[in-house]
């Protein structure tokens, strides 16, 4: 099976050779944005045409988040992923990534065992992943680890607040930082993920006000999901956007479209016209032979007295 | 209900169109369940579709399998058919049979799919005879479509169409459960049909065949490249994702999204008195909000 070719002028033959009319997204670019209070956007994408997608409508930073482990694969969680499935999602979001900034994040398992295991995989994840920064989520522990990446020169975006895949430890998807100790916390960890040298920070589910506090107190841009409006931009998971992912619907996030609803048009209307005959027309879906070529294969057969039925030639 | 071969067969014997379509992952496969496809062939256009490549052939046989994974975690009820990909099953029967036996084993599919025509018959025969349901594959065969230079309808002439029929009937003979038929005159699909006993899938055959496929992503609209002659666009999710993306970059932008109190926790809740040990901890807090959002 296969698909026609794109037209030559959009064909993707590798990372930064598609076309865009937009400017490159670049670390200084999101700290200008956030200067002028320009909210960042960011989505996540895990293959080429979601990637395609959040190119082409505008988004500044694409994700390729482990979310992709359910939404794509279909594990029961986002720990069940590895870094060789993630680093083969990561090559084909590059592919078809060009003006966002690309950030990928770090798979449970791939940044527990210190600075240089960390560096390591860090590094697979750029040069075999062709992603341009990592994301990790955790807090004071990982300080180490963050500084010596960003000493090498590889970009990380810190996350803090509700980390998905710590939720079997925690028993959940609980809403953080709502007691004044818990606060605290978060806001100390990020500093000093800052001070570590992350270029931005997600704050996941946690109260508007808390969020809007820590944003006042970082250089950094901070990107919220579920941290209220005062974060300096936001991030959503493309399923939860498109109403695809059929999982329970968290409080912040909203259904920008139905997705799922037109996907099942589509597809109960092909099943439809297959079933009734009506797909593939004859004239306009279907080719044709020429009919001395056609009598001429009949005679090769010997069996010339065969007749194209007008029903179904069942 | 779950499809098996016979009842593809039973389809077949009562004249009811066989339905067919591509899935790649996990979402599009549960789509593909949920909405009553009778076949799932996780196909090897998915080099172009998902991953970004230029070409069918530069998919491999590990990739191949842990998307097969993914479809068949997200698929119970469709006849799930893996294609082997290009470069898989070259050697000849005994490295055909370990390629196909990792795709049933590694990436639970329930079939393998093959393009090619009679020098396959010795592998088809090889995994047949070991119980691994093979789906032929003859008329245009995509993974050459670089040694033919495009992607040409085939069968036009009485040789070519001969020598198609005689694939179709040595394949059948060899074992396979099924055939897709790609890019042929309608005639011959019809005729092809009607000699063979198997389902035949046609895909550019004409409406006289056992069944059809499509790509997903050819149905959807999704896909950005040249549309072929025999595909419909049945819905334009490309349009659907064009107006999620840009509505929530532009709500964000405009600081409608997310809205205070629909989408976003509270701190301070009225009358509770943690709540205001909290507050006054945290004094700044209020003039931050309220600043934050007054910038928008």
């Amino acid at each position: 099976m296969s698909v026609r070719p794109l037209v030559k002028e959009t064909t993707p033959t590798g990372t930064g050779s598609l076309p865009t009319a937009r400017k490159k997204v670049t670390i200084q670019s999101l700290h200008k944005q956030r200067a002028s209070g320009i909210p960042i956007t960011v989505m996540t994408a895990y293959d080429f045409p979601t990637a395609r997608a959040c190119d082409t409508h505008g988004v500044d930073i694409t994700l390729v988040g482990d979310s992709l482990a359910q939404v794509c694969l279909g594990y029961d969680s986002t720990t069940r992923l590895t870094l060789p499935e993630m680093i083969h999602h990561c090559r084909a979001v590059a592919r078809g990534t060009a003006a966002p900034f690309l950030v990928a994040d770090m798979p449970f398992g791939s940044y527990f065992e210190g600075p240089k295991e960390t560096m390591a995989a860090a590094v697979r994840m750029l040069q075999e992943g062709h992603v341009e920064g990592v994301k990790i989520e955790g807090g004071i522990e990982i300080v180490d680890s963050v500084r010596a990446l960003t000493r090498i020169g590889i970009p990380v975006m810190a996350h803090v607040g509700l980390m998905p895949q710590r939720h079997t430890a925690l028993s959940g998807y609980r809403v953080q930082g709502r007691t004044a100790q818990g606060a605290r916390e978060i806001l100390q960890a990020a500093l000093a993920l800052e001070d570590a040298g992350a270029f931005s920070m997600v704050l996941e589910a946690i109260p508007h006000e808390l969020g809007a506090y820590i944003t006042s107190r970082l250089k950094i841009p901070t990107i919220g999901i579920g941290a209220g409006p005062g974060t300096s931009g936001q991030v959503l998971v493309y399923d939860d956007v498109m109403a695809t992912w059929l999982g329970h619907k968290a409080k912040f996030v909203r259904r920008f479209a139905d997705v799922k609803g037109e996907v099942k048009k589509g597809i109960t209307s092909y099943v439809d016209a297959v079933k009734d005959g009506s797909f593939p027309s004859v004239a306009e879906e279907s080719y044709h032979m020429d009919p001395e070529q056609f009598n001429q294969f009949l005679e090769m057969m010997d069996d010339q007295s065969w007749v194209l039925r007008s029903s179904k030639a069942e | 209900m779950t499809i098996t071969i016979q009842s593809l067969n039973k389809r077949r014997a009562a004249g009811t169109p066989v339905t067919m379509m591509t899935a790649y992952d996990f979402l599009t496969a549960r789509a593909c369940d949920t909405h009553g496809v009778d076949m799932i062939l996780c196909g090897d256009s998915l080099a172009q579709v998902c991953l970004g490549y230029d070409s069918t052939s530069r998919l491999t046989l590990d990739e191949m399998i842990h998307h097969c994974r993914a479809v068949a975690r997200g698929a119970s009820a469709p006849f799930l058919v893996g294609d082997l990909p290009f470069g898989s099953y070259f050697r000849g029967p005994n490295d055909t049979v370990a390629a196909a036996v990792r795709m049933l084993q590694e990436g639970h599919a329930e079939g393998v799919k093959m393009e090619g025509g009679i020098e396959l018959v010795d592998s088809v025969r090889a995994l047949t005879r070991i119980g691994i349901p093979v789906m032929a594959h003859v008329g245009l065969t995509p993974q050459r479509h670089t040694a033919l230079s495009g992607y040409r309808v085939q069968g036009r002439t009485a040789q070519g169409a001969r020598e198609i029929l005689h694939a179709a009937l040595a394949l059948e003979d060899a074992g396979a459960f099924s055939i897709v038929l790609e890019a042929i005159p309608h005639e011959l699909g019809a005729y092809i049909t009607s000699r063979l006993k198997i389902p035949t899938i046609g895909i550019g055959a004409g409406p006289w065949t056992s069944g059809q496929v499509l790509v997903y992503d050819d149905v959807m609209a999704t896909w950005l490249g040249h549309k072929a002659k025999f595909v419909r666009r049945f819905a334009d999710v490309r349009g659907e994702v064009q107006k999620g993306i840009t509505s929530f970059v532009d709500a964000v932008k405009d600081g409608s999204f997310p809205s205070m109190e629909e989408e976003s926790y509270v701190w301070v809740l009225s009358g509770c008195v943690a709540g205001s040990e909290v507050r006054s901890k945290m004094e700044p807090l209020i003039w931050v909000s309220e600043k934050m959002t007054a910038t928008r």
